[in-house]
């Protein structure tokens, strides 16, 4: 996955706190959703790893600036439009949305050949290498 | 993923320079928009650098917008003053996309970044000073 080791329990740990995944203990345990993919947006995950996805000071909850007051400010209504794209463009993409892609692509890679060798013509040899390395 | 406080200092700035008329003190600048003048410094010779601004020195001198206020856009400002304006480290290389474990994350984050790069180079001081007039009067 490119993932340090040692970094992803802690990424498992947040989003576990945040109630996006559940940890079972065991021989069979490990972590898994606790939402249905569909239900979990780009932007949850954002806003549950990121310290903030507001684009500006002023778009925080209090609206804090030390200059005017954002109702009057004319740059704050143009960052107010840009969040709310930046907010319906993540929350349109689910996690659902984005494993079907993969899913496609991992097709398209694993989908024609069956060893390295049935692949060297085609243009995700590496990543089919890889692929193959890995199992 | 938030402008930093120099970002939107420097658009504060520019916004007071483009309405006034003549050469700005570094005083008046900092006492109109709220910014602490040691830190305005750095600001204005940044926007300098990058030949938005031009100094004058003596008792007439001061600060003075070079471009035309319709040629300035948001994101010229944005640019000059932010590390970096990407929502994601891998859309900086977006031909390598295909590497990444998931490309379809690096195509999402890079369709938000076309989309708020388009936003906000549409939008010119000059816009953002019209607006302001409206809510003033």
């Amino acid at each position: 996955m490119g993932i340090p080791k040692s970094y992803i329990p802690h990424v498992l740990r947040v989003l576990a706190n945040a109630g996006y995944l559940t940890v079972e203990r065991g021989q069979n345990g490990g972590y898994f959703l606790a939402k249905p993919a569909e239900d979990i947006s780009m932007l949850d995950v954002l806003n549950v790893m990121e310290k903030t996805t507001r684009l500006n000071r002023c778009l925080e909850e209090d609206e804090y600036c030390d200059c005017f007051v954002p109702s009057t400010c004319p740059a704050h209504y143009v960052f107010d439009i840009a969040q709310q794209k930046f907010d319906e463009y993540f929350s349109s993409v689910s996690i659902a949305d984005l494993f079907k892609v993969y899913q496609e692509q991992e097709m398209n890679v694993h989908g024609h050949a069956s060893s390295e060798e049935d692949c060297r013509h085609c243009l995700h040899r590496d990543q089919h290498r890889d692929l193959l390395h890995h199992e | 993923m938030q402008l930093t406080t120099t970002t939107d200092y420097a658009i504060r700035s520019i916004l007071y320079l483009a309405a006034s008329e003549g050469n700005t003190s570094t005083t008046e600048i900092s006492q109109q928009v709220s910014i602490p003048q040691g830190y305005l410094h750095t600001i204005l010779r940044r926007l300098r650098a990058a030949d938005m601004l031009n100094v004058e020195r003596g008792i007439k001198g001061g600060w003075r917008l070079i471009k035309d206020p319709k040629t300035i856009t948001l994101y010229d400002i944005i640019r000059i003053m932010e590390n970096t304006t990407h929502f994601h480290p891998a859309t900086f290389e977006r031909e390598e996309a295909h590497l990444y474990p998931y490309p379809a994350v690096v195509e999402i984050f890079a369709g938000m970044q076309d989309h708020m790069d388009k936003y906000l180079k549409s939008v010119s001081i000059a816009d953002l000073l019209k607006q302001d007039k409206h809510k003033s009067s």
